[in-house]
């Protein structure tokens, strides 16, 4: 399963890390080094599949590093169509049950639009590479 | 003086012919439902059941106002970027064909 991860900061996703899955993701030093140098936290992934029921998605969520329990954003996108995204609430009961829920949102990208602002979008594999005629980490940035 | 009755009386009819009519709305009976025997003819009616709930609920244009928005910004050099992203056995698959 092709993911890509979304990482930032300030609620705006700044960082899209593609890989084969989010282990595979996590478990590459260069990209935990690099959301702990800009200080980001991980808001969620994008998946490119067609789903309907975000909930199968519930395990591969958890697995990301959400300290703060924040909500994360699941993105769903298929051959070109147009994306649907869900948030995913997670509550903690007392018992230690987790009570979780999606719901539809829709993406918005209205804010930080200044040309200052870059995002970053690299294969995982790529975080962290130097080439000898780039000064900084292989990146892509619009 | 003569005014003064007459708008006393005028007010007093229209008083009385709203009772009236309000109480003929109150007890006005409307047409009986059909009874429905068996299941057979429950399933013939739901058949010809007609959805008319678009009559009375206004149509929502812009998906923006029907869900809730995002608190997480994307920007949307990264959403046309999703756009133009294959599953890489996608693109494995279209190199081998």
């Amino acid at each position: 399963m092709t993911v890509l991860i979304l990482a930032g900061n300030d609620s705006c996703v700044r960082d899209v890390i593609l890989a084969p899955s989010i282990e595979s993701a996590l478990n590459t030093k260069d990209v935990l080094d690099r959301w702990n140098e800009f200080e980001y936290g991980v808001f969620g992934f994008v998946v490119f599949e067609s789903v309907t029921t975000p909930e199968t998605y519930q395990g591969e969520l958890l697995k990301l590093p959400n300290p703060n329990k924040t909500d994360l954003l699941l993105i769903a996108t298929n051959e070109g169509a147009k994306p649907t995204a869900w948030m995913y609430h997670q509550q903690e009961k007392s018992d230690d049950q987790k009570n979780s829920r999606f719901s539809t949102v829709s993406l918005q990208s209205g804010r930080h639009q200044a040309k200052a602002d870059t995002f970053t979008v690299v294969h995982a594999s790529h975080v962290g590479v130097e080439f000898e005629d780039q000064a900084g980490p292989a990146k892509m940035v619009q | 003086m003569d005014k003064y009755v007459r708008s006393l009386a005028l007010s007093s009819r229209e008083t009385i012919q709203t009772e009236h009519a309000m109480e003929a709305l109150a007890t006005m009976k409307g047409p009986e439902l059909n009874e429905i025997d068996g299941t057979e003819n429950a399933s013939s009616l739901l058949d010809s059941a007609e959805d008319v709930t678009a009559n009375f609920l206004a149509p929502v244009e812009d998906e923006k106002y029907k869900l809730p928005q995002c608190p997480i910004y994307v920007y949307k050099g990264i959403l046309t970027r999703l756009s133009g992203f294959r599953r890489i056995d996608d693109c494995s698959n279209s190199r081998r064909e």
